[in-house]
């Protein structure tokens, strides 16, 4: 199904078609119609939204209860081949303790048929950078360094399409940007990246594009900065500190594309409805007046902004 | 310091070969303390050490000048712990576990009951505080751990990962909670691998790697810099230009433009040239140095 | 008068007053594990087993105590004589009524505290491990204690009743106040000591009652089989019988404790008193370098 949607892509991958999912009375999933393609796309949604129902419909751990859903053109429920194709990293820790690094990723690539475990192993475990540590048993590590491997083994069978599940959990700053470096050059390299997690500034930092699920329902698709100007009657706030506040703030107040101006412990805030014209409109202003800017940001231009309107609808 | 809450010299803790904590020495003020490193980098080490539940390989440590290794009862009377696994029974009610905890931490036993129900209330537990702990769900059971570290009216708590497992809506609410924790009276330690919670809710900083200390001082003066961050609207060539030819630094990237100025005020610089440039303005402010900054500082400074 | 408005934060208040000592926070663990014990804040299921044991322990010294003394005068004395059981009597009766409250109960106590982690609540608070399992033994001890002493002082007192001379009878008898004590302490003590160990390692509730029980069980029957035919001192593998031959010394009724192994193979009630004093040290000892790893 093609559509100009945001909610589709062009070169879809994995393709949902009017997708329901419920448990006896309680629907989790409620008629939605997607598709993701190559790139990463981060999956949002409160806990119970549903995000974590269709990630495993997707990944083929579970059935849709009515629609369908397909996974490089096949139902991942039916054609269990498709999972040669596929990598999962699932948030809970399913590795066995005992099991050195490298071992794990060797006999993950080993059930997934590839053709010289070793040698995709060891390719996997220098792309999340364990080389040092693939040789000590996974009980021994560290949340970071298990979440590293884990990565490892779901990338092992060169997978198309990879699902990640909270990837950066228990990741210290530099290992997280190394992660998201890896994952920005896989979906680089034409796989489909899905990321599903809670730690938006992390999502902003990985995805481009986002599907956001709240009540079991699809509510918002696309790139976030065109999602939060899709919330036509929400007016962008933006934080101003000046040496004069008043009088920016009363000149701003004359002008049509400004809605509200506060002064709250002499900061400006100002609510508008085109960030475009505040921004060219700003510099000339405080020049002619002879007001001196120091701080100017808009306040709700972030993923957790975006995520909150989507949620609460203000 | 001499009204440092936490202080420890020269501490050590290693587990057979793996050393957790090396040479740590720090002192840190009242406040709301951001406790920063990876998974396996001390934190939770650290925690348990001044909380007198491990005791340290070398060095000693004390908690309002008492120190937990000879003295633990006195630290932990005056302190709350919110670990970060689970920790609850079951089959008992929140209020009455909490209720409990509270009597196990020094108050009387009627006290203790009307507490734990303002406690749970405040922590937005209400309605629910007479189920079982058993049925809580992830967010719940987070509210309801905060809740028993600080029923015995702690003057430190110590926070392990609080918002794990929550999602956007719960973690706005622990964060906004830890906030409010400063104005009971109550300093606390914020431990977390978010670096984007810590920078929002703490005012001092001690950041841990792989054992060592890396930084131990206010945020406000991790973050200072000299740079003021512009992000530009449109093309910031013409800007970047007219900003070095009035002898600004300016390192830019796409459209974000950090500007230097040894001499003179860069904000009415930026002004003036975006405003003659015709250059609109996305956001401007004092550049600041991000947590995730000073790791990778560091990373690169010892590769 | 003022037309003044206030509003009062209702926000978290400080804690100004006192703080309790050490004690009553023991008492407070205490009272929790005689909670645990009983079943009591917990769902009416918990109650039945404990309570339904407790009752029989108890009820029978009552109604035959009750029974006796209600009778008393109405002609069948003569027969009626021998129908109170002796202290000792009692406690061997009730044996196996103890063995099980305590093999149901430890788990209880010890389990689901060490597998939910609420270990991790108690040490950050302000007690030690001592105070922790201490106070958990003694829940136990304090619940088990009240039924088996209850009994006997039931016993105590009817026989004092029917005596007809009651403060004559209470001289006569002062051997007992510390002889009934000393009793409970003994059962207590062999039969709380290996259950608390098992459940120091065990998981699962159910399965450390059921190890506890089914090991006592064959450790009996082996010790006969082993004591008759290989050597007489593995009769003292047989644990619950220490203190059954214990009791019968304390109270000077040795013929309660006559077809066990330990007397028909002869070792000394000593020997059954140095093993009780072992079991107990052990399992103190055990228990506490098993938690003092975890905590």
């Amino acid at each position: 199904m093609t559509s100009t949607s945001p909610a589709f892509v062009p070169n879809p991958t994995i393709e949902i078609n009017e997708v329901s999912k419920w448990f006896g009375q309680k629907v989790a999933v409620s008629n939605v119609s997607c598709s993701f393609g190559p790139g990463i796309t981060g999956l949002l949604g409160p806990n119970g939204a549903g995000k974590t129902t269709l990630l495993r419909m997707m990944a083929g751990l579970s059935q849709p209860s009515r629609g369908n859903l397909t996974v490089l053109d096949t139902n991942p429920r039916r054609d269990v081949s498709v999972f040669q194709r596929i990598g999962l990293v699932p948030e809970d820790d399913a590795v066995y303790g005992f099991l050195t690094g490298r071992g794990f990723v060797e006999y993950g690539a080993r059930l997934a048929g590839v053709k010289d475990p070793a040698a995709a192993a060891a390719h996997a475990i220098t792309a999340v950078g364990m080389d040092e540590a693939a040789g000590r048993a996974i009980g021994g590590y560290s949340k970071g360094m298990r979440q590293r491997i884990k990565v490892a083994g779901a990338l092992v069978n060169d997978p198309e399409v990879l699902f990640l599940d909270e990837p950066l959990n228990g990741a210290d700053p530099v290992q997280r940007v190394r992660l998201i470096e890896l994952f920005h050059q896989l979906a680089r390299e034409g796989r489909t990246v899905v990321v599903s997690s809670h730690v938006l500034e992390e999502v902003e930092k990985m995805a481009n594009r986002v599907i956001a699920m709240v009540d079991g329902r699809l509510a918002a698709a696309g790139d976030s900065a065109a999602i939060r100007a899709a919330f036509t009657d929400i007016p962008y706030r933006v934080r101003i500190d000046a040496d004069e506040p008043r009088k920016l703030g009363s000149a701003l107040l004359g002008r049509d594309v400004i809605r509200s101006v506060e002064v709250i412990d002499e900061t400006l805030h100002v609510q508008t409805d085109d960030l475009g014209d505040l921004g060219r409109l700003l510099p000339s202003l405080a020049q002619s007046l002879d007001i001196r800017l120091t701080m100017v940001q808009p306040e709700d231009l972030s993923l957790e902004s975006v995520f909150r309107y989507l949620v609460h609808g203000r | 310091m001499t009204d440092a809450i936490i202080s420890a010299a020269g501490l050590n803790m290693a587990f057979g070969p793996v050393q957790a904590l090396q040479d740590v020495d720090l002192q840190v003020p009242a406040g709301r303390i951001g406790l920063v490193g990876a998974n396996g980098a001390g934190k939770s080490t650290l925690i348990k050490i001044l909380l007198g539940m491990l005791k340290p390989s070398g060095g000693v440590s004390e908690v309002f000048g008492t120190s937990a290794q000879h003295h633990p009862l006195a630290v932990r009377s005056r302190v709350g712990y919110m670990p970060e696994g689970d920790c609850f029974p079951p089959d008992q009610s929140a209020a009455d576990f909490v209720s409990y905890a509270a009597e196990l931490g020094g108050l009387p036993a009627t006290e203790s009951r009307q507490r734990a129900s303002e406690v749970l209330t405040l922590v937005g537990l209400a309605e629910e505080r007479f189920r079982n702990l058993g049925e809580f769900s992830t967010g719940m059971k987070q509210r309801a751990k905060l809740a028993q570290a600080i029923v015995h009216s702690p003057e430190l708590v110590l926070l392990d990962e609080p918002a794990s497992g929550l999602d956007p809506d719960g973690r706005e609410d622990m964060l906004n909670l830890i906030n409010r924790l400063g104005e009971f009276g109550m300093s606390v330690v914020f431990s977390s691998h978010v670096l984007g919670d810590i920078e929002r809710t703490c005012d001092w900083v001690v950041m841990l790697n792989e054992g060592r200390l890396l930084r131990n001082e206010p945020l406000a003066a991790i973050r200072a810099s000299n740079a003021v961050q512009v992000v530009v609207l449109g093309d910031p060539n013409p800007a970047a230009e007219g900003l070095r030819a009035r002898g600004a630094l300016v390192t830019a990237s796409d459209r974000v433009l950090d500007v230097e100025l040894s001499e003179g005020d860069a904000f009415v610089m930026i002004r003036d040239v975006l405003a003659e440039t015709g250059t609109g303005l996305r956001s401007m402010g004092a550049k600041q140095t991000t947590l995730e900054d000073v790791y990778l500082a560091e990373e690169e400074f010892r590769t | 008068m003022s037309s003044e408005g206030a509003i009062f934060d209702l926000d978290y208040r400080r804690y100004e007053g006192e703080r309790t000592g050490r004690s009553k926070i023991r008492w407070a663990m205490v009272r929790d594990g005689v909670r645990k014990v009983l079943g009591l804040r917990r769902r009416a299921r918990r109650k039945v087993l404990p309570w339904g044991l407790i009752i029989l322990a108890v009820l029978p010294a009552v109604a035959i105590v009750g029974f006796r003394v209600f009778t008393e005068g109405l002609g069948a004395d003569e027969l009626l004589e021998d129908l109170i059981p002796g202290h000792a009597d009692y406690f061997q009766l009730t044996f196996q009524l103890t063995f099980l409250f305590i093999a149901l109960s430890a788990p209880e106590l010890l389990i689901p505290d060490r597998v939910s982690n609420v270990l991790t609540v108690y040490a950050s608070r302000p007690l030690t491990l001592a105070d922790y399992l201490v106070a958990r033994v003694g829940a136990l001890m304090l619940v088990v204690f009240a039924f088996t002493l209850l009994p006997q002082v039931i016993i105590y007192l009817g026989g004092a009743i029917l005596s007809g001379q009651f403060v004559d009878h209470v001289t006569g008898n002062l051997d007992l106040l510390w002889k009934i004590p000393s009793g409970s302490v003994a059962v207590f003590a062999t039969q709380a000591g290996i259950a608390f160990i098992i459940s120091a390692f065990a998981r699962r509730r159910g399965l450390a009652a059921g190890i506890y029980i089914g090991f006592t069980i064959i450790s009996a029957g082996v010790a006969v089989a082993l004591a008759e035919n290989v050597n007489r001192w593995f009769a003292v593998i047989n644990l619950q019988a220490h203190a059954i031959v214990l009791i019968g010394k304390i109270f000077n009724e040795p013929e309660i404790s006559q077809d066990t192994a330990l007397v028909e193979q002869h070792i000394s009630p000593w020997v059954s008193l140095l093993v009780v004093i072992a079991i107990a040290t052990a399992a103190a000892g055990l228990l506490y370098r098993r938690y003092r790893r975890l905590m």
